[in-house]
């Protein structure tokens, strides 16, 4: 099955972190980047 | 997506991007559960929105139904937002046929006599229609009357 491509945007370092290895971890999604801050997100997504 | 995030807040950040690809979707996560930042959220382009209790596991299963098409939500979000259905519905049932056809072209915008004309009534009906409504809304002016009419209020 094709993994569901994610990207977190969320400056809380714990958050980011907890969200991007729980999710990571399964085989049903692929982490693709993560932001600690909306512009970074905005100039590189999608 | 974060809500309150350093700078540029994720709202904003979602009509960014949305404005680049209308096909990428969005996600909320977020400690906010106020009705104005989940309306602005859904408006700005989100499909979803879970609070930041929310455990692992929801969050995943909520990733694979937003994939799949649906929104997920919180319980405690979906509730508030039928909530709000309900309250904008309520507060127009008061109204008559008539009453509601004036609120209706008040919201776009047209004069009293440019109602009168486009209903074929005089102005005075016009003004005794509008007086009525806003009673029944308990607003006191245009702009109140509306904004309870789009349920901004």
């Amino acid at each position: 099955m094709v993994p569901i491509t994610l990207s977190i945007v969320e400056d809380l370092d714990e958050v980011r972190e907890g969200l991007s290895s729980f999710l990571g971890s399964s085989d049903d999604f692929l982490i693709l980047e993560t932001f600690r801050n909306a512009e970074e997100a905005a100039a590189k997504l999608p | 997506m974060d809500i309150n995030l350093p700078g540029m807040n994720g709202i904003d950040c979602i009509r960014q991007v949305k404005r680049k690809c209308n096909t990428i979707q969005f996600i909320m996560f977020t400690v906010y559960e106020t009705d104005d930042k989940i309306f602005e959220a859904l408006k700005a382009g989100a499909s979803g929105y879970l609070l930041k209790k929310s455990n692992f596991d929801v969050i995943a299963s909520a990733l694979k139904e937003l994939h799949a098409g649906g929104s997920p939500m919180s319980a405690h979000i979906a509730r508030k937002l039928v909530n709000v259905f309900h309250q904008k519905k309520n507060s127009m049932d008061v109204l008559s046929t008539r009453e509601n056809e004036i609120l209706h072209l008040l919201a776009e915008g047209l004069l009293y006599k440019e109602i009168a004309d486009q209903l074929s009534i005089t102005t005075g009906t016009v003004s005794q229609h509008i007086h009525n409504l806003y009673e029944k809304l308990h607003v006191q002016n245009r702009t109140e009357a509306i904004n309870k009419f789009l349920g901004r209020e």
